[in-house]
């Protein structure tokens, strides 16, 4: 991807945003970027607990945006990887504390003063302020989805609202796939997803244990865990970095003829 | 075997979502079209009583890159050589 400022996002709540932000950034810093995830989810912040840093937060967004610190003192590195950083949200402040223009001129200076590679933001849930100012200074964006039936609406409410921004290098993540329900026929496949929302896809995760078992003691799966969800967000960060990685085995395991090669014990 | 003749779940859902996204680009509900066509109907007949105006069809039509309301209407016949 060209842009440097990529805005996470997906309308509905709970599809994975905070942990897509915390996995993908971690892992275009191990990749060799320089990076900073940013939560606006103000009043309800998640990042730093989802990424482990939660102890380490002294200065916020909001205290940036109303000079209580510098910018550099906010930014919280994360030790496990060169070059990771976190700027945390507020978690007693509200919405209104953000502001489009306080928000993008921060943006411009972590990549024009601070050399960030990349500015990885982490959007609110819904479609209202909060979604609005992480979008603002976004040059481009991952849309998650899960493939079920209020995800794929307001992925697709959110991919129009995006336009309206003239946010135009926006990418897709289907995330939560499970491989059996979707060879039964009970869950979308990618390419009825891809249909539907007429947007170009970066990453398919599938549902994993993996990612929760690191989130439960502060540990981002991209850096530590070996599982298939670790390497789908590993595959992700490369693909933005411009590398061409063939898409694997989720379809592979989910086709008709790997279904029959394994009930005839092959594959 | 029972699964061939077996309605694929995701299949509804993949209608159900293509119907709901169709009518949210275009930021209109299905009730609203139904208004919609109730109207175009009552004024359709008035300029054309004769008509039987039961065929007149309304659908959202949606394309990559747009969305139309399109309106058919029948309006008279062409007569047809019978010989």
């Amino acid at each position: 991807m060209k842009a440097r400022a990529i805005v996470v996002t997906s309308g509905k709540g709970g599809v994975g945003k905070t942990t897509t932000t915390a996995n993908v950034g971690a892992a275009l810093a191990k990749h060799g970027e320089k990076v900073v995830v940013i939560d606006t989810d103000v009043g309800l912040r998640n990042l730093d607990v989802v990424m482990g840093l939660e102890g380490r937060v002294v200065f916020d967004l909001i205290d940036v945006f109303e000079g209580r610190c510098k910018l550099t003192q906010a930014l919280i590195r994360d030790k496990r990887v060169e070059n990771l950083f976190l700027l945390a949200a507020s978690q007693v402040r509200d919405k209104n504390s953000l502001d489009e223009e306080k928000m993008e001129t921060i943006v411009r200076r972590l990549i024009e003063e601070e050399n960030f590679d990349r500015v990885i933001i982490d959007s609110p849930a819904g479609i209202e302020t909060g979604f609005q100012t992480a979008a603002s200074a976004a040059e481009g964006a991952l849309v998650v989805v899960n493939p079920e039936v209020a995800s794929v609406r307001d992925a697709d409410r959110i991919i129009g609202l995006l336009e309206a921004r003239e946010i135009y290098e926006t990418k897709l993540i289907i995330n939560r796939i499970r491989p059996a329900m979707v060879k039964r026929g009970d869950m979308l496949e990618v390419n009825d997803v891809l249909e539907i929302l007429g947007i170009n896809l970066i990453g398919i995760v599938p549902e994993d244990e993996a990612i929760l078992v690191s989130t439960n003691v502060g540990n981002i799966a991209s850096l530590t865990s070996n599982s298939k969800a670790s390497d789908a967000f590993n595959n992700i960060a490369k693909r933005i970095q411009g590398q061409d990685i063939p898409y694997q085995s989720l379809e592979a395991e989910g086709g008709f003829f790997s279904g029959l090669k394994r009930m005839f014990g092959g594959g | 075997m029972w699964f061939f003749n077996r309605k694929k779940t995701k299949d509804v859902l993949k209608e159900r979502l293509k119907v709901v996204i169709t009518y949210d680009r275009a930021q209109m509900s299905p009730g609203q079209m139904e208004e919609l066509k109730a109207e175009l109907h009552k004024v359709i007949t008035r300029f054309f009583p004769d008509e039987n105006n039961k065929e007149i069809n309304v659908d959202i039509e949606h394309s990559d890159n747009s969305i139309r309301v399109v309106a058919n209407v029948p309006n008279g016949r062409v007569p047809t050589n019978t010989d």
